[in-house]
């Protein structure tokens, strides 16, 4: 008889541990349901962004940009409400990812700290001014990873991946560069507010799809682009140390005030890790396309493609989290490098200066 | 007259036939649904690969392997690591994808043809001991609770992503927020009906397919009700355009190598736990049911198999405990039993491939999980907390699979294996009786810390030590040497040499027709086990 | 510790086996032969077209890979075999994805081509991912893709990333960066 009890007993365990997540289930899918049907506090850049493009709900959409520059009046499909909402939405993760600006962070950004590492890493910290970034003129900018032109041209075949990429896939491809193992699932929403805001973008700006624009992805500078004089990291660190650590700090480590990342990490735990194309080591030319095209944000264009390369090699010298590719062995020892080096580093370089130590900066405890 | 003596002898042998075909029935309704759930949930390959594996595989290994018990078939590891390996490389279920999985498993067969063809490769397959085993498939059982958890939700799966751990948690997250509502109610019933049914003793058997039929009649339903085109539900899809066999060629052209090349550790795995699966199986048969098979023999059938079905467009097969326990519980030892069963699963899914392709995805994971759920046998694990090796060995075989992907599982398995075994006989038995220091085991380089060490503390106890190595069984030219300096540095005397017949002195007196035929050596080299006196003891 | 004494005299020992390992040989090895011989049939005697996991070239392929500048984007690649299974998978739908629809040749309308053309598809591309009053969600092209195969095509509905899915999205881009498409384009009623 016991054997009937005990078996009676775990079927009602299941049906009850079976109706309790199905109940949790629909509970979560309620909320994000509520969420989606929510209004959407947009960040100030955001505001301005997609005010200047006059993102609103309608029949038609007709973008003021387009017609400012050439005059023509491009009507394109419009939009309906929960789809202006989906748009501002991805425009918020874009400008601040993290929620750092947002009421409630995990709400608004659809939990995106979930699966970026640190509290830096934001997606317009490479896709600069939310993924439009254009000059005095109002012309958009060679190589600064513009997201309407990426959508465009999306779809390809990536070299690293071996895989053709839908863009959402291109995405993921950000997400395994920052993150710290967790991956948001492809039909997350997440993932969906992105691309919608690169495709309202895309109808902003008049891209075409499957044409070229300058200003997709990053303008890479191999060595041949250079005076080849070697890429060296020493010469790279003096640059560094002249031209970045003002903003980016000594080491690296990203300065943060009020709570906002004024300038992100390069290195440490708050940064992206070795199996992002950032890492000169995996990919030589793209994060030098990046420093000269990018930086410093003001002063676009002024660096010499030899400083860019040396630069990156010494940002990439510095330590900084494993990739899932690398390995849990490789990931511990990078987790060690980077509690142990740098008090030690700043401890060595201030003995042989012989400076007072500098001040701790923000992030680097993390 | 000769038709009416067939007759005759047909009529004799029928209830032993009637039998067998019953039990092949029985064994084809329970291997299809893990056919086909293997294929779609962890392979990532359209269901007929499952299926002709389990027809086309089945089939093969029974007529290449000559033991009774064994029954080959699809198998949970090795379409999960055909997944894992492939999903970087290819979209699932696509028709790359498809060439991949078969190149993967050609290469895989090749391998396993090297480990037979090398006799001490196979060899050290026994070395594999339970712990490793029983860690692995434990481990292997959470993975594929983990793995199935996307396709319960209807979500797509993460492409791109490598397998820790924690994406598990990160996917159940996803299916309760963004999961298709739909689809875990299909998967729920289907959970909830396989194990109400399990819980009947004599319907035991039956549970998947209770399970399934349940979701799918749910599913149905849905479909009914919303239309399939709301619902979105997931299903096997229309099988009818698969017949009796189905040629295929594995992709290896000059544009597919960086990805073969890439797979090539992949291909490692899946032939490894192909064989650590087929050895340990067999060994748990023989333990079960008293019989021997030796288990070579089954891995040449394994090799030979899995070289050529991929070439039927199948997943590679290998022995399945499981299967072969439900045969033997139902009283049949035949292979004509074992075959049948290939042949009514053909029969059934060329008359109800209709059926099959309404069956649910969520269902499917909902099966694939709760098989996961069954490989995680606490009557199995007790056994090895027991003994503090053992329970070492099995946590770590155990953590490695959760840890790292299934090749590394699989290295460190193998390793693990093999420094258990040689932990053993690197530790012989010292015990210093009086004056006697005595050693029992191996006196060899690998022991020789031990012993030395023992040895100095014991002459810094006791004067006039004396060495007693009679009952050491092996000693290398190391042993020798230190023995040799043992006597001439110290002077210790060694204890009477060994009186009474040994060993060593049955085989040099054994006359000369008993060791087995022309062109053998006459004498045994020293150190390693004779081969020729095996079957007498 | 020590080994049994042998037995007296020359009786021979037991063996296992009971015919002559030569025998067992030529028997494995024709065991062997036997079922090689069964895939080699399957290849070559059964009738049935061997599975090859590269594109295979229809009809129409090349007229429509000239009409519509795939070239643009290659001679050859990931790319554009994507774009020539999408071209294989809307006009015949029920040869490349028979996995996913019950409509056979004997069918009227057995192909997404039965239906849409290849501006269509383009167009509606570019109009994916918003919101449908009648669904009241947002639609994207890969659930409209899915969504026709599970309901016209009377069929089953593929996972999102499923080749048959993808394919049909990248023939679509490709056709509407020739039509010079871009996001939102509206048809014009010519």
């Amino acid at each position: 008889m016991s054997t009937l009890t005990a078996k009676l007993a775990k079927i009602v365990l299941l049906v009850l541990a079976s109706g309790g997540l199905y109940l949790l289930a629909t509970h979560q899918h309620g909320q994000r349901e509520s969420i989606r049907q929510a209004a959407v506090a947009l960040t100030p850049d955001c505001a301005e962004k997609l005010g200047r493009y006059g993102l609103a709900s309608g029949e038609h959409y007709q973008s003021p940009y387009v017609l400012q520059r050439t005059g023509a009046r491009i009507t394109a499909r419009g939009y309906s409400d929960e789809d202006v909402r989906v748009i501002q939405r991805g425009c918020n993760i874009v400008d601040d990812t993290q929620g750092h600006l947002a009421g409630d962070a995990d709400r608004e950004r659809w939990n995106t700290t979930r699966f970026i590492r640190g509290t830096h890493l934001s997606c317009d910290h490479c896709h600069q001014s939310i993924g439009d970034k254009q000059d005095a003129g109002g012309n958009p900018m060679k190589g600064s990873l513009n997201l309407g032109a990426s959508w465009a041209m999306a779809d390809m075949y990536d070299r690293f991946t071996g895989l053709l990429l839908p863009f959402e896939l291109r995405q993921m491809q950000c997400y395994i560069n920052s993150s710290n193992g967790y991956k948001p699932n492809i039909a997350d929403d997440v993932i969906r507010d992105v691309t919608a805001y690169s495709r309202f973008l895309s109808v902003a700006l008049d891209y075409r799809i499957g044409n070229h624009h300058d200003e997709q992805g990053v303008d890479e500078i191999p060595a041949s682009a250079t005076p080849k004089q070697g890429d060296d990291h020493v010469r790279g660190e003096a640059l560094y140390k002249q031209k970045c650590a003002h903003c980016h700090g000594p080491q690296a480590f990203g300065l943060e005030a009020d709570g906002r990342v004024v300038a992100p990490a390069l290195a440490g735990p708050n940064s992206w890790n070795m199996q992002s194309r950032n890492y000169f080591y995996y990919v030589s030319t793209i994060l030098p396309g990046f420093i000269c095209r990018n930086m410093p944000p003001g002063q676009e264009n002024t660096l010499p493609n030899e400083e860019c390369r040396d630069i990156a090699y010494y940002i990439s010298n510095l330590p900084r989290p494993a990739g899932d590719r690398q390995g849990p062995l490789v990931a511990l020892r990078q987790q060690m490098l980077m509690k142990v080096l740098p008090p030690l580093l700043r401890l060595t370089e201030t003995v042989r200066n012989g400076e007072a130590p500098v001040e701790r900066e923000s992030g680097h405890d993390r | 007259m000769k038709s009416s003596a067939l007759a005759a002898k047909f009529w004799l042998h029928w209830p032993t036939l009637n039998g067998n075909l019953l039990v092949g029935l029985t064994l084809a309704l329970v291997t299809l649904p893990q056919a086909v759930a293997f294929s779609v949930t962890l392979a990532g390959v359209p269901p007929h690969f499952g299926i002709y594996a389990a027809i086309w595989g089945v089939l093969f290994c029974s007529l290449l392997n000559p033991s009774r018990v064994f029954h080959g078939g699809p198998n949970t590891a090795m379409s999960a690591t055909i997944g894992v390996t492939l999903l970087p490389v290819a979209p699932p279920f696509g028709a790359e994808y498809m060439g991949y999985a078969l190149t993967l498993a050609l290469m895989a067969g090749m391998i396993q043809l090297l480990f037979f063809i090398v006799r001490p490769l196979g060899r050290m397959l026994d070395l594999i001991s339970e712990p490793v085993i029983n860690g692995m498939i434990c481990g292997i059982g959470f993975f594929l609770i983990f793995r199935s958890l996307t396709t319960f939700g209807g979500l797509p799966l993460n492409t791109e992503v490598e397998w820790p751990l924690w994406i598990a948690w990160q996917s159940f997250l996803a299916v309760l927020e963004i999961g298709n509502l739909h689809a875990i109610e299909v998967g729920l019933i289907t959970l909830i009906a396989c194990v109400v049914v399990q819980q009947f003793d004599r319907l035991r058997n039956w549970a998947i397919l209770f399970g399934i039929a349940a979701g799918t009649l749910y599913s149905q339903y849905l479909n009914a009700r919303l239309g399939p085109q709301d619902t979105l539900i997931e299903q096997i899809g229309n099988l009818s355009s698969i017949g009796f066999v189905f040629p295929s060629l594995p992709s290896f052209n000059q544009e597919a190598m960086p990805d073969i090349i890439a797979i090539l550790p992949g291909a490692l795995t899946l032939a490894l736990l192909g064989l650590f699966q087929t050895v340990a199986a067999l060994r748990r048969m023989n333990r079960k049911i008293g019989g021997f098979t030796d288990s070579r023999k089954a891995i040449f059938s394994d090799a030979v198999s899995n070289c050529l079905l991929p070439f039927l467009s199948s997943l590679p097969t290998c022995a399945s405990f499981n299967r072969m326990w439900l045969v033997h519980k139902l009283g049949n030892h035949s292979r004509i039993a074992i075959a049948s069963s290939a042949l009514w699963l053909l029969l059934l899914v060329l008359f109800l491939a209709d059926l099959i392709a309404v069956i649910p995805m969520p269902a499917m994971a909902g099966i694939i999980m709760l098989l996961g759920a069954n490989m995680i046998n606490w009557e199995d694990i007790k056994p090895h907390l027991q003994s503090r090796p053992e329970a070492m060995v099995f946590a770590a075989s155990f953590l490695s699979v959760l840890f790292l992907d299934l090749f590394g599982a699989v290295l460190v398995g193998s390793v693990l294996a093999i420094a258990y075994s040689k932990w053993e006989q690197a530790h012989p038995n010292i015990s210093l009786q009086g004056n006697v220091l005595k050693i029992r085991g191996n006196l060899y380089y690998g022991s020789l810390p031990v012993i030395e060490s023992t040895y100095h503390s014991a002459i810094a106890r006791v004067d006039d030590v004396i060495v007693d190595f009679s009952e050491c069984y092996y000693i290398d030219p190391e042993g020798i040497r230190w023995l040799a300096a043992v006597q001439a540095g110290t002077r210790v005397p060694f204890a009477d040499p060994r009186r009474g017949p040994t060993r060593r002195d049955h085989e040099r007196a054994a006359p000369p027709e008993r060791r087995g035929g022309a062109g053998r050596r006459t004498r045994p080299r020293r150190g390693r086990p004779d081969r020729r006196r095996r079957s007498d003891f | 510790m020590n080994p049994p004494a042998p037995p007296e005299g020359d009786a021979p020992v037991e063996r296992n086996r009971e015919q002559p390992a030569s025998s067992t040989r030529i028997k494995t090895l024709a065991k062997v032969g036997l079922v090689a011989g069964f895939v080699i049939w399957a290849h070559l005697g059964s009738g049935v077209e061997a599975f090859r996991s590269g594109v295979s070239s229809e009809p129409g392929w090349k007229k429509f890979s000239a009409d519509y500048e795939i070239e643009h984007f290659g001679k050859d690649g990931q790319f554009v075999r994507a774009v020539q299974n999408g071209y294989n998978l809307v006009f015949h739908t029920h040869k490349y994805a028979s996995r996913f629809t019950r409509k056979t040749a004997l069918d009227r309308a057995n192909s997404c081509g039965s239906c849409h053309t290849a501006e269509d598809l383009a167009y509606a591309f570019v109009n994916s991912d918003r919101f449908d009053p009648r669904l009241g969600m947002r639609v994207s092209f890969e659930d409209r893709v899915r969504r026709c195969y599970a309901g016209p095509m009377d069929g089953f509905a593929p996972t999102i990333y499923d080749p048959a899915v993808r394919d049909i999205r990248l023939f679509a881009r490709a056709v509407a960066h020739h039509l010079q498409l871009g996001e939102g384009a509206l048809r014009r009623k010519d």
